[in-house]
């Protein structure tokens, strides 16, 4: 159900990004229906879970943007954003890289390597998305993302190295998420972070870089070791995570690797039940042994995507959690 | 307060109350002696009750760190925030986990971090230990033994050889995925890592597990020794085993065997030593072998007082088909003709296949009728048609015969003189068969001595050129000169052209002469051009030299260099030449024609005779052969060729010569039926360049003579 419900976001986004530029009349109600549409399943009463998905098609482009969408969305709904501010979040979280189609492949990323042109040219996707976001009519929020993605809470970011207080609350949500993503997913996937390498190292290194009610938000939604991410409990078992639990950061819903069970019935553990049990650390899949390896098939890629916790309360998957 | 005790914050009015005073104070004496980073956290307000200088100096702390911070502010992940919050909550927990911790200045450690609460007594936790473990050094040298561990397991699968390493006590430690190929592991055997079950498949796999078995307990015996041998498994694989001691600090620790697969080298060096005594196309014996077997041949003959008989074998004309047919056409017809020559050999008998296309055949217990027999069946069942790829052809072969005792006594004798029977045999016309003849061999020597002493000469300068006159059978007047080649040895005396002339083609040394002839008699045209004698001189030119692809170029440049008139010179050609390749002849032709040098056909009549090529090469002039002229005027079949020939010069508007003129008789035939020059020694033999002069200059004086005789 979600699968197939991700699948067709993924494929409405990049029809929509493939038109933008000759037709960005379209494609703004094309993107603006996709909001609509992710925020009609999203805006319901009760709680919203997030899941892994495991099988999924598209590209990166289409993966992050996606990700940074239904991410930033879930922290909009969790910070109480009106009708009008979730759909900024949303067409803002979708298109913030938009500018970037005009940009030759090479500068569309930023590393150790590039030079000081590269970034520069690199660092004009900001202005070009917000031109491109102009043609299309898109709002005046959603723009605001766009322009602000790259901005920092203590004025490092880029273009107009403006403080908190000069950012729009949907900016400053989708500024982390998007952050957050390329740490999990760069163009460069030998320089992939786990989920939970990622959070740490915003929470250590860049914690003043983001507004803090929002950091710790996101802690809370995401989890301290977020869905997907490999582990090994304090009694050296090792497991997945599958869900989180946003009262108890700490104590997540696991998959846990037993060899004597077969994986169809593999053992779903949750933490805050055994207060005897925790997390000793986090891994890296390649870190695991290989049966374990295979039996617990964690993602490279971890796509987020979302569904109402009555649903996920019958999901015979269970990888959710309560958001 | 020391630098070594714990900071702690100053004392404030809870400080005062009752017991927990001693208390804190014993926690405060505790983390001041510990030697780990560590702080103590109040868990109601979650600021620091004290902190340790170890933890101080992890984290780049100034000593006044204890008043500014509190656990949020080095809570260096989100697990320590959550952590803080569930205490918050009134949650209490222990807290274990690889985490990451911040410096003051930024840098990022990873720390094995641990929270636990303090309780004193039954009552609750009033405080929480935080103990920080720096492990950043740790997990970068774990970082690089895996990589270095990586690289060793890379390198280790990359190599050729299988790998295996045990320890002291015959443990598996390592082993490589070639190993377990080499031994033809199954999978799972090396999977579950059953030492037990590989040793004993090892030991199944071998020919000879028992003493295999031996040799491993010797080597365990001496941890030191190293062995190299060699396996043979049961499979029939050859594996070479190389096994020495594995050494770390000086001690032994383990062994390391290397399994190397030598059953292609060993089946290789098998291959080898058959390449080396069989023809690898038809399989038959090689010449090398039939070397051996000629041996024994003379060995048994010898003892047994008997004869046997040696005929080689050449197929006629095979590089046609090699050319037309192709190469792997070639190669089946040889297959074809060996299968076929087996057929009709009887048993004992030796086929081999000595060159491209040239077999030997020794019959045992042959005489001479034996011999000739077999080379009956030989040529018999070779010249059968054969079909290939549609194609039907006919291959003959010559064969020559030696024969033991009677040709020779030693096995390089009898091939040498079977072969220069096979070569009688090709001369003779091919498709048959000759019998050595004694004389040929001394002929061969012969020429040998010839061929060697001519390029003596050459260099010596020993050769002349001798010019017999052409005279205008009208006028009896001289108007050209054939160059005529003389050699006159120290050793070997007059030698005549006839007898060196022939030699000198064979060997190709003809080129390096008839450019020496085509220069001196250049020179000599030239010399006497320039006394005011301007004759043209005739030079003869052999097939060979006519055909080098510089020919053109060298009579241009030999005329450039002694400033003659091509007109002045010419070119004296048999019909062979002509016909071989007649395009590439023509051109030619047309270039010589085109230096202005006068072109004839020498001999002509012995030859093909075509009137085709008379029409379409610059040809100005034939030469009878001197064999036609000897007939003439007696003899009518010779009179009636001469007759057509002038005849048919006639019609074609060409000069005619007649050589060889002896007699009066010949002279005046020759003068009736139209013929324009001749020569011969009715009027002159070749003369040295000074006596031909004086005949020139004895002719103008003649002539003034008789102009000065008319005159009066």
């Amino acid at each position: 159900m979600c699968t197939r419900q991700y699948n067709e976001a993924a494929r409405a986004w990049k029809a929509a990004a493939e038109q933008a530029l000759q037709h960005s009349e379209s494609a703004r109600e094309a993107t603006v229906g996709l909001t609509q549409a992710l925020l009609g399943k999203m805006m319901v009463d009760g709680e919203v879970c997030i899941r892994v998905l495991s099988e999924v098609q598209g590209d990166r482009p289409t993966a992050h943007a996606l990700n940074v969408a239904v991410i930033s969305m879930l922290m909009g709904r969790v910070f109480g954003f009106n009708d009008a501010e979730m759909l900024d979040v949303g067409v803002g979280a979708l298109l913030h890289d938009i500018g970037k189609f005009e940009l030759p492949d090479r500068v569309r990323h930023v590393d150790a390597q590039s030079t000081s042109a590269e970034a520069a040219l690199y660092r004009e996707h900001v202005a070009r998305g917000v031109a491109q976001g102009k043609r299309m009519g898109l709002a005046p929020g959603a723009l605001l993302v766009i322009g602000q993605h790259h901005e920092m809470a203590d004025g490092s970011g880029f273009p107009l190295h403006l403080n908190v207080d000069r950012m729009t609350g949907a900016a400053r949500i989708v500024s982390l998420v998007n952050r957050y993503d390329n740490l999990c997913d760069p163009a460069q996937a030998a320089h992939a972070l786990t989920p939970h390498e990622a959070l740490s190292l915003i929470f250590a290194q860049t914690r003043s870089k983001y507004d803090a009610s929002m950091l710790n938000a996101f802690i809370r939604m995401m989890g301290v070791y977020p869905p997907g991410s490999v582990v090994q409990l304090t009694d050296d078992r090792y497991a997945l995570v599958t869900n989180v639990n946003s009262t108890r950061p700490l104590k997540p819903r696991v998959l846990i690797y037993d060899p004597a069970v077969p994986v169809e019935d593999a053992l779903h553990f949750n933490l805050e039940l055994h207060s005897d049990v925790g997390i000793r650390r986090s891994l890296r899949p390649q870190q695991l042994p290989a049966p374990a390896l295979q039996y617990l098939s964690p993602r490279q890629r971890v796509i987020y995507f979302f569904e109402p916790a009555v649903a996920a309360a019958n999901s015979d998957f269970g990888q959710e959690l309560a958001a | 307060m020391t630098t070594r005790s714990a900071r702690s914050r100053p004392a404030g009015p809870a400080a005062n109350k009752g017991a927990r005073v001693p208390v804190q104070q014993a926690w405060l004496a505790m983390l001041a002696a510990m030697s780990e980073p560590a702080w103590i956290v109040d868990a109601g307000s979650l600021r620091l009750l004290g902190i340790n200088p170890p933890a101080l100096a992890l984290l780049k702390l100034a000593d006044d760190a204890v008043e500014r911070l509190d656990a949020l502010a080095l809570a260096g992940s989100p697990e320590d925030l959550a952590f803080w919050d569930d205490v918050k909550s009134g949650r209490v927990a222990r807290l274990q986990s690889e985490s990451v911790a911040m410096t003051a200045d930024g840098q990022l450690l990873q720390v094995q971090r641990c929270i636990a609460p303090l309780a004193c007594g039954t009552t609750a936790a009033s405080h929480f230990l935080v103990t920080v473990l720096d492990r950043t050094e740790v997990l970068r040298a774990q970082t690089e033994r895996e990589t270095l561990v990586a690289e060793l397991q890379a390198t280790l699968e990359s190599t050729g050889d299988g790998i295996l390493v045990t320890d002291l006590a015959g443990r598996i430690r390592a082993f490589n995925r070639r190993f377990a190929q080499l031994w033809g592991m199954p999978e799972d055997l090396l999977s579950e890592r059953h030492d037990d079950a590989v040793f004993d498949w090892m030991r199944r796999s071998v020919t000879d597990s028992r003493g295999y078995q031996r040799r491993l307990a010797g080597l365990q015996e001496s941890a030191l020794m190293r062995v190299s041998e060699s396996i043979l498994l049961l499979s029939g694989q050859t594996l070479e085993m190389v096994t020495q001691p594995q050494v770390s600090r000086g001690r032994p620790i383990g062994r390391v065997w290397a399994f190397r697969d030598r059953t292609e080298l060993v089946s290789a060096d098998r291959r080898i030593e058959a390449l080396t005594t069989t023809d690898a196309l038809t399989g038959l014996p090689n010449r090398r072998h039939l070397g051996d077997a000629l041996d024994l041949a003379l060995a048994h003959a010898r003892r047994d007082s008997s004869t046997f008989a040696l005929l080689l074998l050449d197929l006629d004309r095979f590089k046609q088909i090699n050319d037309s047919l192709g190469l792997a056409t070639g190669d089946r017809v040889l297959v074809e003709v060996a299968d076929r020559i087996r057929t009709c050999m009887r048993q004992g008998d030796l086929l081999a296949r000595i060159g491209g296309d040239q077999f030997a055949l020794l019959v045992h217990q042959a005489d001479l009728r034996g011999a000739e027999a077999a080379a009956a069946r030989v040529l018999e069942a070779t010249g059968r048609a054969h079909t290939l790829e549609g194609t039907q052809f006919t291959l003959t072969c010559s064969v020559g015969i030696a024969l033991y005792p009677a040709d020779g006594t030693e096995g390089g004798t009898l091939l040498r003189h079977a072969e220069t029977a096979m070569q009688r045999a090709k001369q003779g016309g091919r498709a048959a068969y000759r019998f050595h003849q004694p004389t040929q061999d001394a002929d061969l020597r012969e020429r040998m001595r010839l061929d060697h002493a001519m390029r003596q000469a050459l260099a010596a300068n020993r050769f002349r050129l001798a010019y017999q006159p052409q005279v205008d059978i009208a006028s009896g007047a001289i108007v050209g000169a054939e160059a005529l080649i003389r050699w006159r040895d120290p050793e070997l005396g007059d030698v005549s052209p006839a007898r060196f002339i022939p030699v000198a083609e064979e060997s190709g040394f003809i080129i390096a002469i008839g450019d020496w002839v085509l220069g001196q008699a250049v020179r000599q045209a030239a010399s006497w051009r320039s006394s005011g004698m301007p004759l043209p001189v005739a030079v003869n030119v052999s097939a060979l030299q006519f055909q080098q692809a510089d020919f053109v170029d060298r009579v241009a440049a030999a005329l450039r260099s002694a400033d003659l008139p091509g007109g002045l010179l010419e070119l004296e050609l048999t019909e062979s030449i002509l016909v071989r390749d007649a395009g590439d002849a023509l051109q030619r032709l047309h270039s010589l024609a085109h230096l202005g040098v006068r072109l004839a056909i020498d001999d002509f009549g012995t030859g093909y005779s075509s009137l085709a090529y008379l029409k379409r090469f610059p040809i100005e002039k034939l030469k009878i052969d001197r064999s036609f002229i000897r007939g003439v005027p007696g003899d009518g079949s010779d009179a009636g060729i001469v007759h057509a020939i002038i005849q048919m010069a006639r019609a074609l508007n060409l000069k005619v010569i007649a050589e060889g003129v002896e007699t009066e008789a010949q002279r005046q035939y020759l003068a009736r039926e139209g013929c324009d020059m001749l020569q011969g020694f009715l009027f002159a033999p070749a003369l040295d360049p000074f006596s031909f002069e004086e005949r020139l200059n004895g002719q103008s004086a003649n002539r003034r003579r008789l102009r000065v005789v008319g005159d009066d």
